[in-house]
């Protein structure tokens, strides 16, 4: 990123601008309890970063960051949140941000057609496949037998809708509690992958 | 709510076909329900699978990545995707097995290691080879069998016609639209893949059927264009486009800009006289080289300037105008 502005900046510029009394008005709203309310803090982020992954933003992280931003600075304002739940004023800030992301995208791409361009940033580099798959294959094994078993199940067979309503009757669980089942194993996974991977970059 | 129509919803919403405000409600549920978060990821992981198996329409498959290829975290898990269905396609039950040896210890519950005095190297899962893949068995077992039917032809025709060899390797006829940088005539098209479940047995040879005299057909009319910001903003020659019968397909190959961030594109084509709408389509999405193709029928259009009106679709659902191109429709 020599010199240029990455799309949406601007939008996300508000992070140094978090006071600490500002911070802590945010945790008090997410519970009483300050161990509890930096858990929820963390959790309604890593929710907040996926929403945004989901609706193709490119710098998702910045964007809860600087949701939580705003929240914190509103509430530092003095403003009081009157639903039962906090999320889902998280949830109208987060569009507003993802709106003004929209928008900045939009006069962006005018710059550029006007000549004015930005310049855009480096592909990332990609793990070379041998060594996602020795990752894999690596952490596969590392898996509980009844997880690895689960996973592969799930997966396999032709005729997959019966195959898994099969397992979902043997394991005496409903089809969404089995998907969310082999979801959790399968991010087991993908957390042994991504160490693996880190390691074997390491090396 | 049900457990199919959450699980079908999510499924939606990650297509971006979730109308607004229903994606607005379903976000809300996403950070109050942890449950439902966890469903959805799950519904992510299973669209991305079935994206690389290739047993999802290449279109719905191309929102989804689109969307997921523009942050960090979406292109690790797509990668992630696409090495584990591949894992598991190439059956590593057996081999992790083997894998899962005393040499492979966890020492932290965050950083795995590998023990010595004998650290085998992981040996890398082998990807199928080609002609491994079902698909291309299947393609082989239907080319063997069409190779045996052609001979069989060949051996019972004694007098070819080779006029109609003749008449179909003659090339479309393509038309090139004036544009300021040379673009792909014809935008290398990808096929979605269909992958057969298993090898199937080789095809039984059935009688040959006489044909029945074929309609006069003509080649395609084909014409590309250059989108630009500007309302029928083209200098120099006019983009021709030639129909030769009303019969005749049309394709116009609409060339984008690279890296758009829309997730779906409308198209409207107006005569520029009067304004006239003559065609429309929505929620078209582009080739990877960033070419959309539209085929308005040849009946709607007769001799005249057009104007193609190009809007893209943020996954948001704001529609945004992107361009203007205009060509000219001519009649022999």
């Amino acid at each position: 990123m020599s010199g240029g502005r990455r799309p949406g900046a601007s939008v996300r510029s508000g992070r140094s601008g978090l006071s600490r009394e500002a911070f802590e008005s945010l945790l008090a709203q997410l519970g009483p309890d300050r161990e509890r309310a930096g858990e929820h803090y963390e959790s309604i982020r890593r929710r907040l970063v996926r929403l945004f992954e989901w609706r193709g933003c490119e710098f998702p992280e910045e964007l809860a960051d600087e949701t939580f931003d705003r929240v914190a600075r509103r509430l530092a304002e003095g403003l009081t949140i009157q639903s039962q739940d906090p999320y889902s004023f998280f949830c109208g800030v987060a569009h507003l941000v993802h709106k003004e992301v929209l928008r900045e995208r939009a006069r962006e791409r005018q710059a550029i057609e006007s000549g004015d361009g930005v310049p855009s940033s480096a592909p990332e580099e990609e793990e070379p496949e041998d060594r996602r798959l020795g990752c894999i294959h690596l952490c596969l094994g590392q898996l509980p037998a009844d997880q690895r078993q689960l996973i592969l199940d799930y997966h396999q067979g032709e005729d997959r809708i019966r195959t898994r309503q099969e397992l979902s009757s043997r394991l005496r669980l409903p089809m969404n509690a089995l998907r969310i089942r082999v979801h959790r194993a399968r991010r087991q996974l993908e957390d042994c992958l991504a160490r693996c991977l880190e390691q074997a970059k390491g090396r | 709510m049900s457990e199919t129509s959450d699980y079908e919803d999510l499924r939606r919403y990650l297509l971006g076909q979730l109308p607004e405000e229903e994606a607005d409600r379903l976000e809300q549920r996403l950070l109050l329900d942890e449950d439902f978060f966890e469903l959805a990821e799950a519904a992510e992981a299973e669209l991305l699978d079935e994206c690389v198996r290739g047993e999802l329409a290449p279109a719905l498959c191309e929102q989804l990545t689109r969307r997921l290829a523009a942050s960090p975290g979406g292109r690790a898990r797509l990668a992630r995707a696409r090495g584990l269905a591949e894992a598991i396609a190439a059956n590593v039950a057996n081999v992790a097995n083997v894998v899962n040896t005393p040499n492979v210890v966890v020492n932290t519950p965050n950083v795995v290691n590998i023990a010595r005095p004998a650290p085998e190297p992981v040996q890398p899962i082998r990807r199928p080879g080609f002609l491994a893949r079902p698909a291309v068995r299947f393609a082989l077992a239907a080319g063997l069998a069409g190779l045996i039917v052609t001979v069989w032809q060949v051996e019972r025709t004694p007098q070819p016609h080779p006029t109609d060899g003749i008449a179909q390797a003659k090339p479309p006829v393509v038309l090139r639209g004036a544009s300021p940088t040379p673009a792909p005539l014809m935008a290398p098209s990808t096929p979605p893949r269909t992958e057969a479940p298993s090898v199937p047995a080789l095809p039984p040879v059935q009688a040959e059927k006489p044909e029945k005299p074929r309609a006069k057909s003509f080649p395609p009319a084909v014409l590309v264009l250059q989108v630009a910001m500007t309302r029928g903003g083209e200098e120099g020659s006019p983009n021709i486009l030639r129909i030769v019968s009303p019969d005749q397909r049309v394709e116009l190959q609409l060339q984008l800009e690279e890296g758009e961030p829309y997730s779906s594109y409308d198209v409207s084509i107006g005569r520029e006289e009067d304004g006239q709408g003559v065609w429309a389509k929505k929620g078209l999405t582009p080739t990877p080289d960033s070419i959309l193709k539209i085929q308005p029928p040849a009946r709607h259009l007769a001799d005249g300037s057009y104007l193609v009106t190009i809007s893209g679709v943020t996954p948001g659902g704001t529609a945004e105008e992107v361009g203007y191109p205009r060509f000219q429709v001519v009649r022999p």
